[in-house]
């Protein structure tokens, strides 16, 4: 069973404006997918159908068994939980430590407190900061808060991690290395969607790479390059 | 995975500190409302009161011609009596209202003088009467027009209509202060609706990055909107506490205004305001719990896409 399938999906914005349209996929688990293209073909907006911050206006969403075409309010916390997600505009939040940031993505799904304790250290360990977990976002440098969103997205241990441009705000060096770690996710089974624009990354990880233009995939290559 | 209460309501208490001011503004409007529908809910029982009092103690003497004789009294008394609208009838002899007459004019000379000098009693028998309600006086008065009975008694001898006039007025100022106080109460209960529904969205537009960032990473649409409406909880309480307080204070400096307004009356008023205070008020301070909290959510489900 494919991890996320999409089924001749369209989202069409007020005024006509296209974001996807006929859009038909399937992504296995334990996959790292890269989907590239300009600016404005549709890369977030499959990003956002995916994590359900968006509806389709034509076709379904699949997220393993579960049809999230017509996803209830009430059910969007749990499919979230299910799915970790990494913007390029971090979205930590400045008053709160590393440590803190991290598990307030289990404080507000209803961790205990000991669940809490034993977790955080954990992804914290994985994304290399559990030296820095009583710094605050602005004390660390773009890549190192990065990591953080990431350890913070890795908490309820997802089976799917859609990282949108991660490497937006990032110096090469830094970008390489956010690469890596999600390499490194990704080797643990978690099925990795890439959403960039950065063709030297896209063209030196040799994965999947779905291509996109006004709203359409115009190519999907097993081990691919930036082709646009 | 149930997010518990004491987390949310953790969440509540820090977005009220910290915003502190905002919260305070509400705070002081809604503890504006809650008094001023407090004080007006205060005069009303106060005129409620006045006017029970009042009633009580009003009734009416009918007084008869002297030479009226008792065959024509008692059969008079026995028939208001029997009246359903009849709490009690009082007999007064010619001879009680002549020595009641004397002992209210003891002090004056002439009076005193002529009332010896007189070698038959002016006064007739009368009859006190008090009815179940003043409404009631009028169906009493029928019985007095009987004709039977209405040869016996003397012109003007009923003392009916001053009283009626006068709490007739009092009971229309008190119903004009009701619907005043309704109207002040619909008017200032908007106020304070859109008030904290205005603070909410203040509050939801200050947190949204956290909020966005809640719904990002699975916080159940309770744990969104939970604290949102926790918080509304503690500004009503708050408010309610804070204008009982200054009710109660208000009820012991107006302490001795209430003793002049009652003297000669068998009321402390202020007493019974402490005693009764969750009685008479409980309406504008469970009111201002509600309407906080209605608000709340009016503002979340406005303004909170979850």
């Amino acid at each position: 069973m494919a991890m996320i399938t999409f089924e001749r999906v369209a989202k069409i914005y007020p005024k006509d404006v296209v974001g996807v349209q006929e859009a038909s996929l399937k992504i296995e688990p334990g996959e790292f997918v890269s989907i590239v293209g300009q600016s404005g073909c549709g890369k977030t907006t499959m990003a956002k159908l995916i994590i359900a911050e968006e509806r389709p206006t034509q076709g379904r969403v699949i997220i393993g068994d579960w049809d999230i075409t017509d996803i209830k309010q009430r059910d969007i916390p749990t499919l979230r939980r299910q799915i970790g997600v990494v913007f390029q505009d971090f979205k930590l939040l400045p008053r709160k430590t590393v440590f803190e940031n991290v598990a307030f993505a289990l404080e507000v799904s209803g961790a205990s407190p000991q669940q809490i304790q034993s977790t955080v250290p954990q992804v914290l360990k994985i994304v290399g900061l559990e030296t820095k977990q009583d710094r605050f976002p602005q004390q660390l440098s773009g890549g190192e808060q990065q990591r953080v969103v990431i350890a913070r997205s890795l908490v309820h241990r997802p089976k799917i991690l859609v990282a949108d441009e991660p490497t937006g705000n990032l110096d090469s060096i830094n970008a390489q290395e956010i690469i890596d770690l999600l390499k490194r996710i990704n080797s643990f089974g978690t099925t990795i969607v890439l959403v960039t624009h950065n063709r030297e990354i896209v063209n030196t990880l040799r994965k999947r790479v779905i291509t996109l233009d006004h709203g359409r995939i115009i190519a999907d290559q097993k081990s691919g390059k930036y082709i646009l | 995975m149930l997010t518990p209460f004491p987390r949310v309501a953790r969440f509540a208490a820090k977005n009220f500190w910290r915003d502190i001011w905002l919260s305070s503004v509400t705070i002081i409007i809604f503890v504006l409302a809650i008094s001023l529908v407090g004080v007006l809910s205060g005069v009303k029982v106060i005129t409620d009161q006045a006017i029970t009092v009042l009633r009580s103690k009003v009734d009416v003497v009918v007084t008869l011609k002297p030479g009226t004789t008792e065959t024509v009294v008692l059969d008079l008394k026995r028939k208001i009596g029997e009246l359903p609208e009849t709490t009690a009838v009082e007999y007064v002899t010619a001879e009680e209202n002549l020595e009641r007459f004397k002992s209210l004019h003891l002090g004056d000379e002439t009076i005193t003088k002529g009332t010896a000098a007189l070698e038959t009693n002016p006064f007739g028998p009368s009859l006190k009467i008090i009815a179940r309600s003043l409404d009631e006086y009028p169906k009493i008065a029928k019985v007095l027009e009987d004709q039977t009975f209405a040869a016996a008694i003397e012109e003007g001898g009923r003392s009916l209509e001053a009283n009626q006039a006068a709490i007739q007025k009092l009971s229309h100022f008190t119903r004009n202060v009701n619907r005043f106080s309704l109207a002040l109460t619909l008017i200032f209960s908007l106020i304070a609706v859109l008030v904290v529904v205005n603070t909410m969205r203040i509050a939801i537009h200050t947190h949204r990055e956290e909020i966005g960032i809640m719904k990002l990473v699975g916080a159940s649409n309770w744990f969104v909107r939970g604290p949102f409406l926790i918080e509304s909880v503690f500004i009503g309480l708050l408010a309610a506490i804070i204008a009982s307080l200054l009710l109660l204070a208000g009820i012991a400096l107006l302490e001795g205004w209430f003793n002049s307004l009652f003297q000669g009356y068998d009321v402390n008023m202020a007493e019974y305001l402490r005693t009764h205070f969750f009685g008479i008020f409980w309406g504008p301070l469970l009111g201002a719990l509600l309407l906080s909290i209605v608000s709340a959510a009016i503002a979340v489900g406005r303004y909170l896409r979850v």
